[in-house]
């Protein structure tokens, strides 16, 4: 059963690797109405970098574009959705493999979404090819208790 | 991203200083490949004590560099790790190719200094 919802925000920014560090920082201080961890806050910050890098690199690989990340905070856990409207994936199976990169001449580790998969509760991914590609990211905050996002 | 640079004789010490993401990888990556460039380094000591942020992109260079220093069976040690960096470092796997010492002594000590 879907909780419901008691905040969100969207972003839209261009996917230039400079907003790496804005993106995560956004989101790191959204999830901090619900009283994560500071264990919890990084696992999120760096699952969320995996993400907008992804669509920076592999999703505008050769052209500018934006990214949209939508946010939403349900009582006790953060939706995280990072949106390109860049080349899509081609084989999603393969792309989720650890150690698998498309780009090995930037270096890629292709760790991405293993680490993604490791720091978040649940991770999952559409994508078209020629459309682009959307990676929704849930993570349940263990201080997240009732209230403890009305605070003022 | 700041990188310090130091040498002990044939070993190069980096002191890493920020974030390290997709973006700031190619600083550290400029400043380490142009020692070993000059062709004197043999083993890398990491200084991770300063560095707050690190994604996979960052694991991709420190890779990178691994890669350089294994063509002459050079060695590649970190210590300092924050626990952000350390769960990555262990997740990943790297620390089995990087191993982690509890300080720049024990790197030191493990490269025969």
């Amino acid at each position: 059963m879907k909780m419901e919802v008691t905040n969100y925000f969207t972003i839209t920014f261009p996917a230039t690797s400079r907003n790496e560090a804005f993106a995560r920082v956004v989101v790191a201080a959204f999830a901090a109405q619900l009283d994560p961890t500071l264990d919890e806050l990084n696992e999120i910050k760096t699952a969320v970098s995996e993400a907008v890098t992804n669509a920076i690199i592999h999703g505008y690989p050769d052209r500018e574009g934006e990214v949209v990340i939508s946010c939403s905070l349900h009582r006790d856990s953060l939706e995280v959705i990072v949106k390109d409207s860049g080349v899509g994936i081609d084989n999603l199976e393969q792309a989720r493999e650890p150690l698998f990169t498309s780009r090995p001449d930037l270096e890629r580790a292709g760790m991405g979404f293993t680490v993604m998969e490791e720091f978040m509760d649940s991770v999952s991914i559409e994508t078209k090819p020629g459309q682009g590609t959307a990676v929704t990211m849930t993570k349940k905050i263990s201080a997240g208790e009732p209230g403890g996002n009305e605070r003022n | 991203m700041k990188v310090a640079k130091d040498h002990r004789g044939d070993i190069l010490i980096i002191a890493a200083d920020g974030e390290l993401d997709h973006h700031t990888a190619a600083v550290l990556k400029s400043s380490i490949q142009e020692e070993l460039d000059k062709g004197r380094v043999r083993h890398i000591i990491l200084d991770l004590s300063a560095l707050s942020f690190m994604d996979s992109s960052g694991l991709g260079v420190l890779l990178g560099r691994y890669k350089e220093l294994a063509k002459w069976q050079g060695k590649m040690l970190a210590f300092g790790l924050q626990p952000l960096v350390e769960k990555l470092f262990l997740m990943t796997g790297l620390n089995k190719l990087i191993p982690v010492c509890a300080s720049l002594d024990d790197c030191l000590r493990a490269l025969g200094v």
